[in-house]
């Protein structure tokens, strides 16, 4: 009889070791993958709350386990682990929005880039030059029939780019001059080159440039940039400049 | 006088009725807070998304009601809740084209 109750007795013991033993692997385990998560920082950086719970709640299963309370242990072992794997799932979830807004922002700032180069290759095509009233863009008579103050459909092309410049600069002023060759009278040179300079001046402000900011004015033939004498010379000296300047 | 004292007992045991009545079907809160979890979840088709943590919480929650034990309820219910609050996550990352979740 006393045989049988010191065996009953350490079967009792070893099955409590083993029962111990469980327990405490259990919660090594779940230890384990809260060190984990809090060392990648990633998690616990993106979410805090349900990181920080599963945290909680492993030290609830700790304090459980302390007074041998298994159920309890149980309980918060099971929670904890659960809100581990929420907190993966979230910070999943908020990584891969923030990675769609870089790369969101990333297009934007390229296609702006793209804009501005496109831009400046478009300009390229106008004649600029640095005087001391500001920058002067010169644009040839293919803008017009001969004789006439419409602008020929295909100036749209070569007017887009400076309408596009100006409304980056909203702080620029615009004066378009109108200049014609010296063929001609005078006085008719200088109302085609008025009626050109507004043409240019309408087609600006239709583009979106506040009719405020741009002033026409028909210039003749009194300002020639090139001789009158030869074909080229007077092609030359028909033209429209726009000079953009700070505004005062 | 007699037969008054009879009947003066019967308010008093329709009240403990009552009571144990009410101590019965009562269920913790966390639980019925875990029921509109739950119902809100499945009614947002999380299951189709996460369908394994939505049926954890669907038998933790039934489980939590059937049970005598107040205690081993509520902590069905917070089961409940956290497999739901799981199974949103989830959802969530899956919305977000998250790359599967290794753990």
């Amino acid at each position: 009889m006393t045989v049988r109750f010191a065996v009953a007795l350490v079967a009792a013991v070893l099955v409590a070791g083993c029962s111990t033993r469980v327990e405490t692997s259990r919660l090594d385990l779940l230890r384990q993958d809260v060190a984990r998560v809090r060392a990648d920082q990633t998690v616990a950086r993106l979410a805090p709350v349900p990181f920080g719970e599963a945290q909680q709640n492993l030290q609830l299963a700790e304090a459980a386990a302390q007074v041998g309370d298994t159920a309890r242990m149980d309980h918060f072992i099971a929670l904890a682990q659960t809100r581990l794997d929420t907190a993966r799932a979230r910070a999943a979830a908020q990584a891969a929005v923030e990675q769609q807004a870089a790369q969101a922002q990333r297009a934007q700032i390229e296609s702006a880039e793209s804009r501005a180069a496109r831009l400046e290759a478009e300009l390229e095509g106008l004649r600029a030059r640095q005087t001391e009233r500001g920058t002067v863009y010169t644009l040839s008579e293919v803008l017009f029939e001969t004789g006439k103050a419409q602008l020929k459909p295909g100036a749209v092309s070569r007017l887009q780019p400076l309408a596009d410049l100006l409304k980056s600069q909203p702080e620029t002023r615009v004066g378009i001059e109108g200049h014609t060759d010296a063929a001609g009278s005078a006085e008719y040179n200088r109302e085609l080159s008025q009626r050109r300079a507004e043409a240019v001046r309408d087609f600006l402000i239709g583009a979106g440039i506040e009719p405020q900011r741009v002033a026409a004015r028909g210039m003749g033939e009194d300002f020639p940039i090139a001789d009158n004498e030869s074909p080229a010379g007077r092609q030359q000296n028909r033209r429209v400049e726009v000079l953009v300047s700070e505004a005062r | 006088m007699t037969l008054a004292r009879p009947f003066a007992a019967v308010p008093f045991a329709a009240a403990l009725l009552v009571l144990a009545a009410c101590a019965k079907e009562t269920l913790p809160p966390v639980v019925v807070q875990a029921e509109s979890m739950v119902r809100a979840a499945e009614a947002q088709g999380l299951a189709q998304v996460a369908p394994d943590e939505m049926r954890a919480a669907r038998d933790s929650l039934d489980a939590a009601k059937a049970s005598a034990n107040r205690i081993q309820a509520s902590r069905l219910a917070e089961e409940a809740i956290a497999q739901t609050e799981l199974a949103d996550a989830k959802a969530a990352a899956a919305r977000a084209g998250a790359a599967p979740i290794i753990r």
